[in-house]
């Protein structure tokens, strides 16, 4: 889950990373002392490039800023909330971070003089880069290297990666960033920014205050069911019941010149409860697609429990739909389905893809473009 | 010799009363796969039908002689059974629950890495190798015995790829499945090496996915492969930064996507199936070719 800069503060606040005093604007103080940064709130990055981040010069001006900020969208994320920093002089601008390397399966701390600037323009010679053994954690000499690398004072930089480790130990984070960190004339350091992932299998441990989020994009939805979904531009909703078998599916079907709704991974919840099953379809057909591919294979499950689901829901309409289903109770789900004039099913998966497309384009149209 | 289970496996499920388990445990005994034992804490002294119910790993390994586990429990226990599988002394062990925090998969992976544990997961579907033992939730009805060997990230995918080889008239040796998590114990490489040297199987197929540097990987040991290995991507006509489904498969950057892993497997001298049902096709010719 990524969090918003506002919550990431409140994180570093916490596990004692220093920040810039600040406030959502509803919130803000009389004794908050200008010029400000009013900072729009969106899950996206390049704020500053797109005229998110505003300097606020005196009291007066607030609330014009903050409205005009809300009315932004950046990168297709509306703007929610507006943050307001005390603005900090500095020195120098350093960028820092804790990272999960997936492919390396361990944490990556990575440091560089460059910061303020997006860290995949900066080159890889002005980059540290110090993995970090899972069983082992953090050491000393790790931060003695950025230490001289960054060329500032240990003492300060000590602390603030041995927070930052612990925040992300026990947040359980995949990504802490701080870009920029401001480093003072006196040498002292301030997170201007907060770039925080955590995992979203796990209870975040410290409480803080979360932002509300914007529900109702059909990905939470599916989520919300115990289903995983993913919204596309094109025609076809395609519902499979595992994520490997689903890219295969979208695979086919896109190979043969159709084009994809929404993809759909039924999950190990859904296939066994007809409620949620039903629930899900009801979803997945409010995003309006032209026709519905069910591809399932149960090792495990029963395939009554979807086609149940199938024949409730879609059964009699005059959407087209094709279901390949193959494994446990196989035939009498079959039978489920094919009293259905709008319902077709086989048993093989590429003649299942080929008829969808046949439905929703008519003869021919597979073979040119 | 069938790698990683065998018929001499002495296997074990941990979380044995739980549904999942129960299942499971019934599948192994009717299909002679050799189940020793089961561990939940707190349940010992129990039997599922003629097997006994342990409280720890430990118990399981003094007097049944476990060394294969599958466990299958809530997400949030499983680093706590892993570790005492491992401590334990067992040597394979199969993670086949889902939604495991990444942290824990994390500190997981390394520990059984430090102890020469092979670890699938989290999010396995199993291992299987067919007549001798079937340590994955793959039905023992759709599997035949044969020569082809199949690793897999996907579980699901692995049906698919099971009914494609029945229905050309082949069967399977082994079937590996890794996972779906982003970080898991098993690659691709370590499973490919382990074919190459396996003399019940002739050919590969290699199932990937978008995501991650795998691919990397297992071009290094495809090249100094002799068996030929077909491969095939999931995730073609993935759009950029959308996660498609599993928790691993998503785009980060060029080189994780589907087209540029299939060029690094091409180079190596892999067989590349631009779409799954593609094999047939492409296993004839080759066989053509090799005459």
């Amino acid at each position: 889950m990524k969090l918003y800069e506002y919550e990431g503060k409140r994180l570093f606040e916490n596990y004692g990373i220093p920040i810039a005093k600040g406030w959502l604007w509803q919130q803000l103080s009389e004794e908050a002392r200008y010029p400000l940064m009013a900072k729009s709130q969106v899950l996206t990055g390049g704020r500053g490039k797109a005229g998110a981040i505003v300097e606020v010069t005196d009291r007066s001006k607030v609330v014009l800023i903050a409205q005009d900020l809300l009315k932004k969208t950046i990168r297709g994320h509306k703007v929610s909330h507006v943050y307001l920093e005390e603005k900090i002089d500095y020195d120098r601008e350093l960028y820092l971070s804790i990272i999960l390397d997936r492919n390396k399966k361990r944490p990556v701390l990575l440091a560089s003089g460059k910061g303020g600037i997006d860290i995949e323009a900066v080159s890889r010679q002005d980059i540290l880069t110090i993995p970090i053994h899972p069983l082992m954690g953090l050491q000393a000499y790790m931060k003695r290297k950025v230490s001289y690398f960054l060329q500032v004072e240990f003492r300060k930089i000590d602390e603030i990666i041995d927070h930052m480790w612990q925040l992300f130990s026990d947040e359980q984070a995949e990504l802490i960033e701080i870009n920029p960190l401001f480093v003072q004339s006196n040498g002292e350091m301030v997170a201007g920014d907060a770039k925080v992932i955590i995992d979203g299998h796990t209870k975040p441990s410290a409480n803080i205050d979360y932002l509300p989020r914007q529900k109702g994009s059909f990905e939470e939805k599916c989520s919300d069911i115990g289903a995983v979904g993913v919204e596309l531009d094109g025609n076809i909703a395609v519902i499979t019941s595992g994520a490997g078998l689903g890219m295969a599916t979208f695979d086919l079907v896109c190979s043969k010149r159709g084009t994809v709704r929404a993809l759909v991974d039924l999950g190990g919840h859904v296939i066994h409860d007809v409620n949620a099953a039903e629930e899900l379809i009801k979803e997945v057909r409010r995003l309006s697609p032209k026709g519905i591919l069910f591809n399932f294979y149960f090792q495990v499950a029963s395939c009554k429990v979807t086609a149940t689901a199938i024949a409730n829901i879609l059964g009699g309409d005059s959407l087209p739909v094709v279901v390949r289903l193959r494994g446990i109770d196989q035939e009498e789900s079959e039978n489920l389905l094919s009293v259905f004039p709008n319902i077709e099913t086989t048993h093989d998966l590429e003649k299942a893809c080929e008829r969808i497309n046949f439905k929703l384009e008519g003869p021919g149209i597979a073979h040119h473009r | 010799m069938p790698i990683i289970v065998k018929e001499e496996s002495k296997v074990i499920i941990q979380g044995i009363t739980g549904n999942v388990g129960r299942a499971f445990a019934n599948r192994m005994i009717q299909y002679n796969t050799p189940l020793v034992a089961g561990v939940t804490p707190g349940k010992g002294g129990q039997y599922i039908q003629s097997i006994p119910v342990y409280n720890s790993v430990e118990e399981a390994v003094v007097l049944a002689h476990a060394d294969t586990s599958f466990i299958s429990i809530p997400p949030k226990f499983v680093k706590q059974a892993v570790l005492e599988a491992i401590d334990a002394g067992i040597k394979v062990i199969v993670i086949y629950s889902e939604g495991v925090p990444i942290h824990d998969s994390m500190e997981m992976v390394h520990y059984a890495k430090a102890h020469q544990v092979l670890l699938f997961g989290p999010n396995s579907a199993g291992v299987v190798s067919p007549g001798k033992a079937n340590v994955s939730d793959i039905h023992d009805t759709i599997l035949k015995q044969g020569k082809v060997g199949v690793v897999s990230r996907s579980g699901t995918l692995t049906y698919e790829v099971i009914e494609m080889i029945n229905k050309m008239g082949l069967g399977v040796s082994t079937v590996v499945c890794l996972g779906g998590d982003p970080v898991i114990g098993v690659q691709h490489a370590d499973i490919l090496q382990r074919f190459e040297k396996d003399p019940e199987t002739d050919t590969v197929i290699y199932i990937g996915e978008i995501g991650g540097n795998d691919e990397m990987l297992s071009a290094e040991i495809i090249k100094q492969m002799t068996k030929p290995v077909f491969a095939y991507i999931a995730g073609m006509y993935a759009p950029e930064g959308k996660r498609m489904g599993h928790a691993g498969a998503i785009i980060r950057n060029s080189s994780e996507t589907a087209a540029q892993k299939q060029q690094i497997l091409k180079e190596a001298g892999a067989v590349v199936l631009d779409v799954l049902v593609d094999f047939p096709r492409s296993y004839s010719d080759k066989a053509v070719i090799n005459k």
